[in-house]
């Protein structure tokens, strides 16, 4: 924490030169680096499931159901002969779209919200305060818990649901970014020229403010991992045939004393993505926004 | 101040009421109610005779009228599921549950949190600072509390069988769920205390205060720590209610009859009494701890001001 490297100027437009002294603070975080690389990894097999998967997401196999490791199945079968492996690497599809898609959401909705309540001020900034504060009061999960009992759960659905509670984080941040930035001489420059307020907001505010929402946005993501993972261990999340790693986890609870092998490769496979986006959003956070700590 | 709260009671009422109407009227937009799943063998007619007897068959805006009516008498209504109950009785029998094992995961999150970033903060660069840093934050980053709640229940209940499985009725029943709870808190709490130590721990008056001569003890005392804490009170504040209502995750894996396992079972059937209730009081219960982290914060932090508010 002493060595705090050159910090940037985040009042200038972020040029190639600041993400390049991100990069440069990034490099040297080691733990980061590490961490970076399993959370791309873990995002890899997510996408190329179906090409590396060694069996179908759902094939069967009543023949070899808790089966422990063998060559055929290197990490055992589960109560159905389905392979384990094969359901981790299909899990990390389902717990990845979820991760990355409840985060994306709560940016669309929180976003434009902020950005006019902190730009445009007044009457806007005062209808946004309240909202917030009407959107906080209702814990999310709770909030999100409401939505799947009432609208029911797909995956997509689940994403939704939890990147509706998600948007008055990103609401706040954005705000607070164009409150800060909103007088400064760039933009005051901007304006005095005669460039509109939608040019203004996207093309010279928002270079600036991104840097916290990426952390912030990262720093989500184990967030909606735990969560989503919650759904599914309370039975209340992803549905069979899917695989995912909270309900491989409820699945197995009752076989541990036969395969533990069946439970342990779920909480290591949600462990690993928790660890790793929480330690990348760190490393970001230290690279993008060094002026916060 | 009396202004100053007077205003933000008036507006934490005014966004209560548009919660509960939000609240009321998706709940009742989607189609299937509470009776339309358990009493699938019944006639139309004997159906239509509940939805009466309970109010259902109202139009949605005299039900929540209804239900505005009945709560300014104190009075929260019936759950569908347990009939015999007041919505009253259940949730003063259930908070009870959630405030001891979330009162006793403040405690001990909070205090071991703090202890812990101080001396980390103050060990800074060696190894003891890592180890803590890194133990702490591997345990309560890692896992969600839930599976560490589960692989607790697996090591001290069924292997060793010196606690319980679950459920509440003596003190044994506290032990798993607050220490599966407290991790998270415990760890948050290790970081921001230490960072926002550090943080002051390099300040000018600090080395100031170490030139002039003063004592490490009153340096630390006096000068680092009370201004390192001011800030965690707007981090940390929040999470008292959050803890004080309880995980639905938490109760699920111990069985804990409470608030959150509650409102999970409520959702599910759609008890539309308890899920208002439910969300009435955690809602409002948030709302006022929200009030007071800010007159906390006023109080404590002299540079903050809010209108009418003298230290």
């Amino acid at each position: 924490m002493t060595a705090v490297g050159v910090p940037a100027p985040i009042t200038r437009r972020a040029s190639s030169s600041f993400w390049h002294a991100a990069w440069y603070r990034y490099r040297r975080n080691r733990l980061a680096l590490v961490a970076g690389v399993v959370a791309v990894a873990i995002l890899l097999v997510g996408l190329l499931a179906p090409y590396i998967a060694p069996y179908g997401d759902a094939s069967i196999d009543l023949t070899a159901t808790l089966a422990g490791a063998s060559a055929h199945h290197l990490l055992g079968t589960d109560q159905l002969g389905r392979d384990t492996l094969t359901r981790a690497i299909w899990g990390a599809r389902t717990s990845m779209t979820i991760a990355i898609a409840a985060p994306l959401i709560g940016v669309a909705i929180g976003l434009p919200i902020g950005i006019i309540a902190g730009w445009f001020g007044g009457i806007f900034d005062w209808v946004t305060l309240r909202l917030f504060e009407l959107f906080q009061m209702v814990p999310t999960i709770l909030a999100a818990l409401l939505f799947i009992t009432v609208f029911g759960v797909n995956v997509w659905k689940l994403a939704l649901f939890i990147g509706v509670t998600l948007w008055v984080g990103f609401g706040r941040l954005a705000r607070a970014q164009y409150l800060a930035l909103r007088d400064r001489d760039f933009v005051q420059a901007a304006r005095a020229m005669g460039v509109p307020s939608w040019r203004i907001t996207i093309v010279h505010i928002l270079p600036n403010a991104v840097g916290p929402i990426i952390v912030f946005f990262v720093q989500q993501v184990p967030y909606v991992i735990f969560t989503a993972a919650g759904f599914s261990f309370l039975g209340l999340g992803i549905q069979d045939p899917l695989a995912d790693w909270g309900k491989m986890l409820n699945d197995s609870v009752q076989y541990l004393p036969i395969d533990p092998l069946l439970v342990l490769v779920p909480i290591a496979c949600i462990g690993l993505a928790c660890l790793s986006f929480s330690f990348l959003g760190d490393g970001l956070r230290d690279a993008l926004d060094p002026t916060s700590r | 101040m009396i202004a100053y709260l007077g205003k933000r009671l008036l507006a934490l009422l005014f966004t209560l009421l548009l919660a509960t109407i939000a609240i009321f009227a998706m709940m009742h937009s989607v189609p299937g109610g509470p009776f339309s799943f358990s009493q699938g063998d019944m006639s139309a007619a004997a159906i239509h005779n509940i939805m009466v007897k309970y109010g259902l068959a109202d139009p949605v805006w005299q039900q929540y009228l209804k239900w505005i009516w009945q709560l300014l008498h104190g009075y929260l209504g019936i759950p569908f599921e347990e009939p015999t109950m007041t919505v009253n009785h259940l949730i003063a029998s259930a908070w009870p549950i959630t405030l001891t094992v979330g009162g006793l995961t403040i405690a001990i999150s909070y205090s071991l949190g703090l202890l812990l970033g101080c001396i980390a903060a103050i060990k800074h660069n060696t190894w003891v600072d890592s180890l803590i840093t890194a133990v702490v934050s591997a345990i309560g980053v890692a896992l969600p509390n839930y599976v560490i709640g589960f692989l607790l229940i697996e090591v001290f209940a069924i292997k060793l069988g010196w606690l319980p499985v679950g459920g509440w009725g003596s003190w044994k029943d506290v032990i798993l769920p607050v220490i599966a709870f407290s991790l998270y808190p415990m760890a948050l709490m290790e970081r921001y205390t230490r960072a926002s130590t550090l943080e002051v721990t390099y300040a000018d008056y600090v080395r100031m205060g170490r030139a002039r001569g003063l004592s490490e003890r009153r340096i630390l005392l006096k000068y680092i720590l009370r201004t390192s804490l001011i800030p965690l009170i707007t981090i940390m504040g929040p999470w008292i209610p959050n803890i004080l209502t309880g995980s639905i995750f938490i109760e699920a894996t111990f069985a804990l009859p409470g608030l959150g396992s509650y409102f999970t079972t409520a959702s599910l059937r759609r008890d539309y009494p308890l899920i208002m209730a439910l969300v009435l009081i955690v809602a409002a219960f948030w709302g006022v701890c929200f009030i007071l982290s800010d007159i906390a914060y006023a109080l404590v932090d002299p540079r903050v001001r809010i209108e009418g508010v003298s230290r």
